[in-house]
């Protein structure tokens, strides 16, 4: 009690500090930085030697738009539940169900938005259900969701028989979610940053946003000033499970082919591009650019390596070098401002 | 405040001495997941009972493929429960259990290393990652969750790294091919179903047991995991506790990695993508391992991988679906935490 209380003194660093170092010990702070820098080098480099290194070239700018979205919304889900001050890992599951039911209901003859709709229903449940368990039985989330990570990933399976779903979605909807604007900009970039516009006015300008804070950041207290901390941590999980649907709809639209086996370990990279984004693992602490730009710093460094024609391993040593690196670095700064 | 809490905690624990010694035990960490094994064991007794024929899990194929591949689960999840009961997490074991086979292998076969030093080589890796992670994790004040995420991102470039054909680019296996009698050593046939692994694992176990429950390291783990504020206040070296406990999780990764490759002559680098330190948590876990340190045993950690390892099995031999092994574990997962929860004694421990 008495060490939150100094902690509280110390963070009086708002008033008496200069703006750059207010910015610098904002959760978001550092990534941002660490982000403009690689992009400013990257956007100089591609500059000077642009045949060798086509960072700014056309088609590049369009493969990032396209891969970091899926990550990115993802990510915001994510990150919304662990300032709430929980877990899930079972993000990348639904991610991978919840496409396959989309295209199943939809090659099964429905018009495209009841699948999604169908999809989103699904989503909706299986956030009920993690929240359900863990604030009602009082078990950590990390368990539940890994609990529930193994039973939809293999209930996938299950649904699908491993045979991937081939089908096209109509023209306006593929444009809508997938197409392209004034030659440059991709539709999922586009929602990507909708997303985060609406998960940023969630979590700094409404209610709820408060209460996730302030419940990830101390529960007890939150209890006592009336909060429902129940209500509160279910409705982030479902919002987590929302995002995660969002991304998994999107991912498979443009290729048109499905399957539940989608990449594996995908939650970790989740958790790990809230975590460089300044999230705190124990909650209460974090914000939505940092979440995004996190996610795009994930797929920044990957699009850096194959631009340099560095061997491909170099993708996991680096990510593995930037997590550590990050946090420790968020840590550095939790403490001297 | 804080001292009133810490009261009424101990007050309330001393339930123990007024109670029977059935409830003791029901009480005990391992108790939920004993009786769940004992029940899954009778089952299977009564089944093959009834059909003799069709259910083949008491016949001696089958009993030697379980025993060879429950100790490879067995030993990894002893050295994550050794470290969770300490307070910490490791992810990067499935990195370490491929990474040091791998290089043992490639030291053998391909650099021309005596066997011993290939071993060695291997077993010294790991101990290093062990000791980056711990270092990462106290000295830089980083939750071992993320210091160990970066470390298992990390591993998977070293192995892809190591795996690779440097002409063609594409990863590769290497296969181990040690000489018979190594071979012997790590996975031989003693006698009937029980191979060299069942011994091995029986030999961490007790280790293990008497490491945590004998011997000082064993307080200090626990003293660690459960509070460590109060541990340093008693002059613990919780810093150092929690190093050692990351470097035998690591040794006992590595392993169990060079255990499964000596059987299977087979090093895949989609190994350290297998979800193992996930499967190695919830088994620890499923054995009444506390999430949050300090609460766990031995036994029950044995227990869970064992039942981890049988219900595999079961499910092959009645032909299910693969896919229902985890939609197994995960509900076992959630109802064993659920009743470890509200039935032991970390339901009476400080809530965060």
């Amino acid at each position: 009690m008495s060490s939150e209380y100094t902690n509280s003194l110390k963070t009086n660093r708002y008033i008496q500090k200069g703006l750059f170092d207010r910015f610098r010990a904002s959760p978001a702070g550092n990534v941002i930085l660490v982000f403009l820098l690689v992009l400013f080098t990257c956007s100089i480099i591609s500059l000077i030697y642009p045949d060798n290194f086509r960072f700014l070239s056309k088609p590049n700018l369009i493969i990032l738009q396209r891969a970091i979205p899926t990550l990115g919304i993802m990510s915001i889900g994510v990150g919304i539940l662990m300032i709430t001050g929980e877990f899930d890992l079972s993000v990348g599951a639904v991610f991978g169900l919840s496409a396959y039911i989309m295209a199943m209901v939809y090659t099964a003859g429905m018009p495209i938005l009841v699948g999604v709709l169908a999809a989103l229903l699904v989503g909706i449940i299986f956030g009920l259900i993690n929240g359900w368990i863990t604030t009602s039985f009082g078990i950590p989330s990390f368990i539940t969701t890994l609990g529930t990570l193994f039973i939809i990933r293999s209930g996938g399976r299950l649904v699908s028989d491993n045979v991937p779903i081939i089908f096209q979605v109509p023209d306006w909807f593929k444009t809508l979610m997938t197409g392209r604007m004034l030659g440059y900009i991709q539709m999922q970039f586009v929602w990507f940053i909708i997303i985060a516009i609406i998960a940023w006015i969630i979590l700094n300008r409404h209610t709820i946003g408060n209460h996730f804070i302030s419940v990830g950041g101390n529960q007890m207290s939150s209890t006592q000033v009336g909060i429902n901390v129940k209500k509160t941590k279910i409705l982030a999980f479902v919002l987590c499970s929302i995002c995660a649907v969002i991304a998994g709809i999107m991912s498979v639209i443009r290729v048109g082919v499905v399957n539940t086996d989608a990449k594996p370990l995908m939650e970790l990279e989740c958790v790990a591009a809230c975590v460089m984004g300044g999230v705190a693992l124990t909650g209460g602490r974090g914000s939505i650019v940092g979440v995004a730009v996190g996610a795009i710093m994930f797929h920044l460094v990957k699009d850096i390596i194959i631009l340099g024609k560095l061997p491909a391993y170099y993708l996991e040593l680096f990510i593995g070098l930037v997590i550590v690196f990050g946090v420790t670095l968020n840590q550095i700064a939790k403490k001297k401002y | 405040m804080e001292k009133n809490k810490k009261f009424e905690i101990s007050s309330s624990s001393n339930r123990y001495i007024q109670s029977s010694k059935l409830e003791l035990i029901l009480r005990g960490s391992y108790a939920n997941i004993g009786f769940l094994l004992l029940a899954l064991l009778l089952i299977t007794l009564f089944a093959t009972w009834l059909y003799p024929n069709s259910f083949n899990f008491y016949t001696p194929g089958n009993l030697a493929v379980i025993f060879q591949h429950i100790p490879v689960i067995i030993i990894m999840s002893i050295g994550a429960g050794i470290l969770m009961i300490c307070g910490e997490f490791d992810l990067s074991i499935a990195g370490v259990y491929t990474l040091c086979s791998f290089i043992t292998a490639s030291a053998l076969n391909e650099w021309g290393w005596h066997l011993s030093s290939s071993v060695a080589i291997g077993f010294i890796v790991a101990l290093v990652i062990g000791l980056i992670n711990g270092l990462v994790t106290t000295r830089l004040k980083i939750p071992s969750f993320i210091a160990s995420l970066g470390m298992m991102f990390f591993l998977q470039g070293v192995v892809r790294w190591f795996s690779e054909n440097p002409e063609t680019g594409v990863p590769g296996s290497i296969s181990l091919s040690p000489p018979q009698w190594f071979f012997n050593l790590m996975s031989g046939q003693l006698f009937g179903p029980v191979y060299a692994q069942t011994l091995w694992c029986i030999i961490f176990a007790i280790v293990a047991f008497l490491l945590l429950n004998l011997h000082t390291f064993g307080n200090h783990v626990f003293a660690t995991g459960g509070d460590k504020e109060a541990a340093e206040k008693d002059g613990i070296n919780t810093s150092k506790t929690k190093i050692i406990a990351f470097m035998l999780c690591s040794f006992c990764a590595a392993f169990a990695g060079l255990m499964s490759s000596t059987r299977v002559n087979l090093i895949s680098p989609a190994q350290t993508l297998s979800g193992l330190e996930l499967q190695a948590i919830a088994a620890c876990v499923i054995g009444g391992v506390y999430l949050f340190g300090g609460r766990g045993s031995i036994l029950g950690i044995f227990f869970g991988a064992c039942l981890f390892g049988i219900v595999d099995n079961l499910l092959v031999i009645i032909r299910a679906p693969g896919e229902y092994m985890p939609v197994f574990v995960g509900t076992i997962l959630i109802i064993t935490v659920i009743l470890n929860t509200n039935l032991g004694f970390a339901k009476t421990r400080k809530e965060s």
